[in-house]
C-alpha cells in the first residue's frame, strides 16, 4: 500500500498577537500535517494556539495578529504567503470551515436556502438559481436533514444546534473541498447530538475521501475520529503521533498528565481525577526553557533554561521533551521523519 | 422577513399608529384638491368663526380657512420632517457602515466629527442655515439632519461593529465571501431593520424642531401655514377660540406618539427572531 500523501503540511508556523500587555506569541514553530482521506487532530487546552494555527492557515486571523514565519503547503502552494484574493478563491472551495458554535455562525436574516445559495454563488457566479437550489437540497439530504425543502426556508433561529451545524457542514462541503477544519465543532452541542455529528464527519470522511483538520480539548472526541493526534500547549506542539501512538504510549510527560485526567469508567469515583501543580503560562512572558516546565512533574534544570526540540521518536511519533531527547540522543529540529 | 411583518401587523398600537398617520398625511395631501378654498384667501367677513360646513376647523383672524390652513401646514411640516429625517437616515447608515467596517483612522476622525457636531444644539444649527441658504424657504431642514446624523452613526457603527465581528461574518469569510459580499449581505441586512426604527426616532425629533422654529417664527415664510406657527397664531386666542391653537397641537402630538409607536411596532416585530417563536 502506498504511503498517504500529504494535503497540507504546517512547518515552522509562528503567530503573534499586539496586545495593550505586549506582543503575545501565540503559536511557536508548530509542525502539522494532514495526510489525504485522513483526521489530523489537534489536541490542546484553551490558548494552546490550536484555533489560532487553523486560523492562519486560512488567512483569518484577527487584525492585530500577524503570521512572523513558517510554511503551510497546501497542493503545492504555500498559503501563508498567497494575497488575500488568491486565498478567497480557496476557502469554501478547497479548504471549508465549520466552527463551535453552528447557531451563531448562521445569519439569523437570511433563510438556510438563501444563505446555502450565496455559498455557491460566491464561487460559482454563473449557477442559477433553481441549480443552486437543487445542490443545496441535495447536500443538506446528504448531510441527514429530513425534508431539506421546507428546511430552506427557515431561518436559523427554528432550528436546533444539531441541525444547525449540519447546515453548516453541509455549506463547508457545497463546492466539494478537499480539507475540512472543524474548529471544536461538537463543543456546543449536547452529547448525543455531538455523538451524530462525529458520525456524520466520519461518514464523509470514508464517502468523499475528504482530509479533516479537527481541532478539540476533547480526547474522548479526538479518539473517534483522528487517524494523527497533534497535542499542543502555549503556542508549541509537545507531542504528535498516530490515535493509538499518543492514546497507548503517550512520551511526552504533558500529553502523559492529559491521558491520566480523562475519567475512566472503572476507576472508583471517589478517586480524585490527577490535577497538574505549577501555574498557567503567561502567555506575554514565555519562559526560555520548555512551555511547560512550570508544570512538569519530570521537570529538570535544564528543562527550566533550553527549549526542548522535537524528537524523533519513531513511526512518525515525535515530541519535544528533554527527558526524551536524553534518552535518544537524536534531535530534530523539524519532523521531516513524517513525510 | 414574512413572519416579521405578521407579528407587525399582529401588534394593534403599532397598526393603528400607521393607519392614523397615513390618513393624516393624505389628509394633507388630498384636502387642498378637494376645497375651492384658497390657504391665503383672507375673507374679513368671515374670520373667528366657529367650525361650521363651510369651514370645518372655522377660520383665523384673518378669515382664513382652519382646515385648508391645517393641510398646508401638514404639508410643510411633515415634508420638512420626513424629508431632513431621510437625509439623516440614509447619511447616518452610509457613515456609520463606513465607520464600523473601516475601522481605524478614517472611524476615530469621522466619528469626532460627529461628536463635534452632537455637541451643538439641533435648534441652533436649524436656524444658522435657515441663515445661510436663504431665509424662509424651509432650508433649516438641511440643518435639522445634520442635527439627526450623529446619533444615527453612533448606533449604526455600533452595530456594525457588533455585525462584523460576529460569529457569521467569520463562517462567511471562512467559506470565501468577499469584504463587498460581507457588506451588503450580512452588514446591511441585520443594521437596516435597526435604521428603520432610529428612522421613525429621528424624523419625530424632526417634526419637533420644525415646529419649534414654527412657533418662533424661523425657518418658514408666512402667509405658508406650518403647524407650529399656526399653534402660535392661536394662542393669543386660547381662552375664547381654543381650538386654532388646541387643534394644530394635537396635531403635532399624534404625529409623535405615531412615529414612536411605529418605531416600538418595528422593535417588537424583530425581536421575535432573537429566539423563541
Amino acid at each position: 500500500m502506498n504511503e498517504p500523501q500529504i494535503l497540507l503540511d504546517v512547518q515552522g508556523l509562528r503567530v503573534s498577537f499586539q496586545t495593550p500587555r505586549g506582543s503575545v506569541q501565540a503559536v511557536s514553530d508548530a509542525n502539522f500535517q494532514v495526510r489525504r482521506g485522513e483526521v489530523t487532530g489537534i489536541a490542546g487546552e484553551s490558548g494552546s494556539g490550536k484555533s489560532v494555527s487553523a486560523y492562519a492557515v486560512l488567512g483569518l486571523l484577527a487584525r492585530n495578529a500577524s503570521v512572523e514565519g513558517g510554511s503551510a503547503f497546501f497542493n503545492g502552494r504555500d498559503l501563508l504567503s498567497l494575497e488575500e484574493k488568491e486565498l478567497r478563491k480557496i476557502r469554501g472551495s478547497e479548504i471549508s470551515m465549520i466552527f463551535q458554535d453552528p447557531v451563531t455562525a448562521l445569519d439569523p436574516a437570511f433563510t438556510i436556502g438563501s444563505f446555502l445559495a450565496e455559498v455557491l454563488r460566491s464561487h460559482e457566479p454563473s449557477i442559477s438559481r433553481r441549480e443552486a437550489r437543487r445542490r443545496s437540497a441535495q447536500m443538506l439530504a446528504a448531510m441527514g436533514i429530513p425534508d431539506p425543502e421546507n428546511v430552506m426556508s427557515r431561518y436559523p433561529d427554528s432550528l436546533s444546534g444539531g441541525m444547525c451545524q449540519r447546515v453548516c457542514i453541509a455549506a463547508a462541503l457545497l463546492c466539494t473541498p478537499k480539507l475540512l477544519i472543524a474548529d471544536e465543532p461538537t463543543t456546543a452541542l449536547d452529547v448525543t447530538i455531538q455523538d451524530e455529528i462525529l458520525s456524520l464527519l466520519q461518514q464523509i470522511k470514508e464517502e468523499k475521501d475528504m482530509s479533516i483538520l479537527f481541532i478539540s480539548h476533547d480526547f474522548g472526541v479526538l479518539a473517534r475520529l483522528c487517524d494523527r493526534i497533534c497535542v499542543m500547549y502555549g503556542g508549541f506542539v509537545m507531542e504528535s503521533g498516530s490515535a493509538d501512538q499518543i492514546y497507548h504510549s503517550a512520551a511526552h510527560p504533558y500529553t502523559q498528565a492529559l491521558m491520566r485526567a480523562i475519567p475512566r469508567l472503572e476507576n472508583s469515583a471517589q478517586e480524585p481525577l490527577p490535577s497538574l501543580r505549577g501555574e498557567p503560562l503567561d502567555p506575554v512572558r514565555l519562559p526560555d526553557g520548555c512551555v511547560f516546565a512550570s508544570c512538569c512533574p519530570q521537570c529538570s534544570e535544564e528543562c527550566l533554561r533550553v527549549r526542548p526540540v522535537s524528537t524523533d521518536l519513531g513511526e512518525d511519533h515525535t515530541a519535544a521533551c528533554h527527558k526524551l531527547i536524553r534518552k535518544r540522543k537524536k534531535p530534530l529540529k523539524t519532523a521531516d521523519s513524517m513525510l | 422577513m414574512k413572519r416579521k411583518s405578521r407579528a407587525f401587523f399582529h401588534n394593534p398600537a403599532a397598526v393603528t399608529a400607521l393607519l392614523l398617520l397615513l390618513g393624516i398625511i393624505l389628509f394633507c395631501i388630498l384636502y387642498p384638491f378637494f376645497t375651492s378654498v384658497d390657504y391665503r384667501e383672507i375673507n374679513f367677513s368671515e374670520r373667528l368663526q366657529l367650525p361650521s360646513p363651510k369651514h370645518p376647523l372655522g377660520t383665523d383672524e384673518m378669515g382664513r380657512d382652519m382646515m385648508v390652513r391645517m393641510a398646508w401646514g401638514g404639508r410643510v411640516t411633515l415634508s420638512v420632517a420626513f424629508l431632513s429625517g431621510f437625509i439623516a437616515a440614509a447619511a447616518g447608515t452610509g457613515i456609520g457602515v463606513l465607520c464600523g467596517y473601516a475601522g481605524g483612522r478614517i472611524d476615530s476622525v469621522i466619528m469626532r466629527g460627529m461628536d463635534a457636531i452632537a455637541s451643538i444644539p439641533g435648534l441652533l444649527l436649524a436656524i444658522v442655515f435657515d441663515y445661510l441658504l436663504g431665509m424662509g424657504r424651509g432650508n433649516f431642514l438641511f440643518g435639522v439632519a445634520i442635527a439627526g446624523i450623529p446619533p444615527f452613526v453612533r448606533l449604526i457603527r455600533g452595530a456594525v461593529l457588533e455585525i462584523s465581528g460576529s460569529a457569521y461574518v467569520e463562517a462567511s469569510r471562512a467559506l470565501g465571501a468577499t469584504p463587498l459580499h460581507v457588506v451588503r449581505k450580512h452588514v446591511i441586512h441585520n443594521v437596516l431593520p435597526m435604521a428603520a426604527i432610529q428612522a421613525t426616532t429621528s424624523v419625530a425629533d424632526a417634526l419637533t424642531t420644525c415646529t419649534i422654529l414654527g412657533y418662533i417664527g424661523v425657518g418658514i415664510n408666512a402667509p405658508t401655514p406650518e403647524w407650529g406657527a399656526l399653534f402660535d397664531n392661536g394662542k393669543y386666542l386660547l381662552r375664547t377660540l381654543p381650538h386654532l391653537s388646541v387643534i394644530p397641537a394635537v396635531m403635532i402630538v399624534v404625529c409623535i406618539i405615531c412615529l414612536y409607536l411605529l418605531g416600538n411596532g418595528i422593535r417588537d416585530s424583530l425581536s421575535i427572531g432573537g429566539g423563541e417563536v
